[in-house]
Formats: structure tokens, C-alpha cells, sequence
């Protein structure tokens, strides 16, 4: 029984040890991907939190507890925790949770939350989808929605009902960007069927391209626009356009922060035509097939009669 | 004594190269998996450049075909009755008419598929490899209704099919030669009994029988191909 008790206590530290430690960091990944000027002061823009934290061993969110965003300019610390949870909550560590500085209070939302407003219940599942105003991110860091591009530390936690402890958290950065990625050159652009298929190559300097949008202007001055053809793909085709009219296209670039290339590519016109296929060009040079099955009956009745033939064959074998 | 020479040669010969295959398994059929180099005549109508070198060019595509056949006689050799299909594709870029009513290159793809069917009577000369193991040379003729099916994408779509018959004549490398145990040990496993490479030469007629309204999808000159014969 000595030896049972002595061999308890020489394991019991290790065994709490493996069961506060979490290792791996939780995640977060935002949409949009960054925050731009005008995603900054528009009071209705959210930008969207989807976390995943790591939950300290024997937690679970399905037991009910509270998520909160907390926001910092300063660079996490990677040091051991002092509060004995985690070492993937050092971001939340460095800023006060308790007196809300740095903290974006009273501004989560999670879809299908009951509270409505303020720290929302925990919902099942370990995935939490928050909605936060993007302006409010950038404010709470610290910064204003100025012309210098910042880098913004984000810090998910949660906090199983009734307790005031950290029992789980995730973490990572999103950039306040507010340059603009060097406008494109297009190289060529070719006709289709109802389309124009459009090439191009990024420009140099600026803000990294997250994504490039076609523009296609019809005489009138109306204009066609192809969807988020994501980087680092830069050729694309641009549908839905009128056979036999000539477009004036131009491409722009788009940081992940959605700010444009402050002018558009070069331009090029391209029109739209009929696609002739290998059809239409055999029938174009005087082909005399006519496509379904020209021998029809007599070459249905050649098959039939061989494989009989072939059956009797087989039989007298 | 010359004559009596040759005669205990071939004697000898007969006698130490006879191939015993006492637990050899019976045999059903064959199954072949092929592939060759296949340019359909379409522009034989036409003179000049024709339709399918000005869209696919004058290179040769790869057909790949399988087959499987039923003995139906086995005795001097073997007689099977067969079925074979395959499968082409030909693609390249499309066209569009300019202002002056000239072809230019579209943005769009056109291609021409085609699925050939064949129905199929096979004659090899199996008696030399089966006989003999410093000849693993097996001879073989086939006959075949084919039919392709076909159809055509990118601008205006067309579908068809393409009747005709062809002549097949190649030869099969039997490759339990070079490894007997190996080869017996496979049949004892799997049932098969031989396993050839193959080389044929087929000359086809695939223009519905010579109709006035089909093109020609047989190819220009004999058609080649290799491939592996499984005999089960």
C-alpha cells in the first residue's frame, strides 16, 4: 500500500503536467482576409472570426461558457503561462481581460447565440463562427482607420460557465492594409463564345494581389465584371457577354484587405464570336457525313446477321 | 547420311523442346489490353487540307483498346469469337470567324471522341508456342464488324456512329517462355494460362459500308498496335 501511494505521487505531478499543457496552438482564420480603410469606417462591415481553440484538457464548449475577441498592436508573448492553463493563450495574457483594455466587449455575436448581445454561450462543437465589426478590431488594437498599414493581434477565449478562468483560446494576426497592390499588365485577351478569355501578369511593387476582377466595358459604357479570380491565378474568362461586340477590358488587382490597384492594367478590346467547332469547319469545307448512323437498317442488319452466324458457329463446336 | 542428320536433329529437337503441361488449366477465352497510333481518314474526301488537319493537325493520337474472347474451338490451334472496344480523343483549340470572315483561333476547345466497337473472330496459330519453347511464336488472323461510335463537341454538337469491318494480322510473343515455372505457378493461381505481347496490323474500312453520306474513320494506311494478351 506504501509503495502504491509513493508510486502515486511520484506520477501524480506528471499526469497534471500532460493534462494542463496544450501544445498546439488553436486557429483563427478571418474573412475578409484584411481590413481595408473603407472596411474600417463603414459601421456595418463585420469581419468574420472563425476560431478554433484548444481547450484545456477535460473542457468541453458544449458544457455551456462564454467566447471573447480580444484584440493588441503588441506581439504576443511566447513565454510560459503564469496562470498555469496554456502557453497558446499568451496573446490574451498580454492584454488585461478583466479591465477591458484591448478587449472588444460587448460586440460578439455567434449565430444562434440566445443572449443576442455581450458574451455569448458557448454552442456546441469546438468551431465557433463570430461576427465582430471590423472597425472595432482595428480601434480596439489601438489604431485608427488612418493610412498606415498595421498588423493586429487577435486572441479568441472562452470561459466555461462559472468561471472567470481562461480554459481555452486561440490565436492569430490580420493586417490593417491599406496600400494597394501595383496595377496589372494584360497580355492578351481572345475571343469566344460569349466570352473573352483574358490573361495578364501582376504588376511590381505595392501590396501582395489576394485577387484580380475583370472589367469588361461594352460601347455604351456599360460595364461587365468577372468574379474574385483568386492570386496567384492570372488568367481567366470573363462570360455572359454579347457575341459581335466589342469590349474594352482591363483587369485590376485587389490586396487581401479588398483595397484596388489605384489605376487598372492596360487595355485591350476583344469581341466575342460564335465558336466553330471541328464540326462546323467540316461541314464548312463540303464533309459529307451526316452525323447519327448513315448506314443505318443495313448496317444494324450486317451486325445482327454475323453474330447469328457466329452463334451457329459456336454450337456446332 | 545428310538426311539422316537432319532427321535425328529434328528428332531431338522435337523431343527435348516438347513443352509438357500436364496441369495446365482449361482454357475459356483471352483478354487483351492494346494501344496504337490512329489518325482517322476524315480528310479523304476532301483534297488539300481538310477538315481534321486544319483543327487537330497531322500528328497521330494514341488509341487504346481492350478486347475480351470465348473460345470456340480448340484443337489445331484456337478459334474465339470476341468483343473489343476502345476509346479516342482528339482535341484542340476552336475557331471563330473575324470581321473579314476569316478562321482565327478561338479561346474555345473542339474535340472529336470516338468509342470503336468491334465484333470479333480470331484464329491463332498457338500449336508452335504451345509445342515447341524455343518457338514461342503464335500467329494469328482476326475478322471484325466494327462500329465506332463517335461525337463531336466545342460549336455545333454532333453524335453518329460508323459502321464497317477490318483484317488483323500479328503475331504474339509468348513470355511463359522465358520463366515456365513462373508462368505455371500463374495458372495454378489465377487460371492463366499464357500471358503474349502482341504486335498486329490491321487494315479497316470504317465508312458504313462505302455509303455515300458517312466519312471515312478507318485509318489512311494499316493501323499498328501492341499490347498484352491474356489467354485464361
Amino acid at each position: 500500500m506504501r509503495r502504491a501511494i509513493l508510486l502515486l505521487a511520484l506520477i501524480a505531478p506528471a499526469l497534471a503536467r500532460a493534462q494542463a499543457t496544450v501544445t498546439t496552438p488553436g486557429s483563427i482564420t478571418f474573412n475578409p482576409l484584411a481590413v481595408g480603410a473603407s472596411t474600417c469606417t463603414d459601421a456595418g462591415a463585420n469581419l468574420s472570426l472563425t476560431a478554433t481553440p484548444i481547450f484545456v484538457s477535460g473542457v468541453s464548449p458544449a458544457n455551456g461558457g462564454v467566447y471573447r475577441v480580444l484584440a493588441s498592436n503588441t506581439t504576443p508573448s511566447t513565454s510560459t503561462s503564469t496562470t498555469g492553463t496554456t502557453s497558446s493563450l499568451s496573446l490574451c495574457q498580454t492584454t488585461n481581460s478583466t479591465t477591458g483594455v484591448n478587449i472588444i466587449t460587448n460586440q460578439v455575436l455567434i449565430p444562434g447565440s440566445t443572449t443576442g448581445t455581450g458574451d455569448v454561450v458557448a454552442q456546441s462543437g469546438a468551431t465557433q463562427i463570430i461576427q465582430v465589426n471590423a472597425g472595432d478590431v482595428v480601434r480596439a488594437a489601438g489604431f485608427t482607420c488612418d493610412t498606415t498599414d498595421h498588423t493586429i493581434y487577435v486572441c479568441v477565449e472562452f470561459l466555461p460557465t462559472g468561471t472567470a478562468t481562461v480554459q481555452g483560446s486561440a490565436t492569430s494576426t490580420i493586417m490593417y492594409s491599406v496600400t494597394p497592390p501595383a496595377a496589372p499588365t494584360l497580355n492578351s485577351v481572345m475571343t469566344a463564345d460569349g466570352a473573352l478569355q483574358v490573361s495578364w501578369s501582376p504588376g511590381s511593387g505595392g501590396a501582395s494581389p489576394a485577387y484580380y476582377v475583370i472589367v469588361a466595358t461594352d460601347p455604351s459604357g456599360a460595364q461587365r465584371f468577372s468574379g474574385h479570380i483568386i492570386a496567384p491565378t492570372t488568367s481567366a474568362r470573363i462570360s455572359g457577354l454579347t457575341n459581335g461586340v466589342t469590349y474594352k477590358v482591363t483587369v485590376f488587382a485587389y490586396s487581401a484587405s479588398d483595397t484596388p490597384s489605384v489605376n487598372a492594367s492596360n487595355e485591350i478590346d476583344g469581341t466575342p464570336a460564335v465558336t466553330l467547332g471541328f464540326w462546323d469547319v467540316y461541314k464548312a469545307e463540303g464533309g459529307k457525313d451526316q452525323g447519327g448512323c448513315a448506314s443505318g437498317p443495313a448496317g444494324l442488319g450486317a451486325l445482327l446477321l454475323t453474330a447469328a452466324g457466329l452463334a451457329r458457329l459456336r454450337r456446332r463446336s | 547420311v545428310s538426311a539422316r542428320l537432319l532427321a535425328a536433329v529434328l528428332l531431338v529437337a522435337t523431343a527435348t523442346g516438347a513443352r509438357a503441361e500436364p496441369d495446365a488449366s482449361p482454357r475459356w477465352g483471352s483478354f487483351e489490353l492494346g494501344v496504337g497510333p490512329y489518325r482517322p481518314n476524315i480528310d479523304s474526301e476532301f483534297s488539300g487540307t481538310g477538315a481534321y488537319e486544319r483543327v487537330f493537325g497531322t500528328g497521330q493520337r494514341w488509341m487504346f483498346r481492350a478486347g475480351v474472347g470465348k473460345s470456340v474451338y480448340t484443337g489445331y490451334g484456337d478459334v474465339e469469337v470476341g468483343l473489343r472496344t476502345g476509346y479516342l480523343r482528339a482535341n484542340a483549340g476552336a475557331f471563330f470567324k473575324d470581321a473579314t470572315g476569316t478562321l482565327q483561333h478561338s479561346a474555345d476547345r473542339t474535340s472529336l471522341n470516338i468509342i470503336p466497337t468491334s465484333l470479333t473472330l480470331t484464329y491463332y496459330f498457338d500449336v508452335l508456342a504451345e509445342r515447341f519453347r524455343w518457338l514461342p511464336i503464335t500467329p494469328y488472323g482476326r475478322f471484325a464488324f466494327e462500329r465506332y461510335n463517335w461525337w463531336v463537341s466545342g460549336g455545333t454538337s454532333k453524335i453518329g456512329a460508323t459502321n464497317g469491318w477490318s483484317f488483323t494480322g500479328g503475331a504474339a510473343l509468348l513470355l511463359d517462355a522465358i520463366d515456365p515455372d513462373s508462368a505455371r505457378g500463374l495458372d495454378n493461381e489465377t487460371g492463366i494460362n499464357h500471358t503474349y505481347l502482341f504486335f498486329d496490323v490491321t487494315k479497316a474500312q470504317i465508312d458504313d459500308f462505302g455509303s455515300s453520306t458517312s466519312w471515312n474513320l478507318a485509318e489512311k494506311g494499316a493501323q499498328y498496335a501492341f499490347g498484352l494478351l491474356m489467354v485464361f
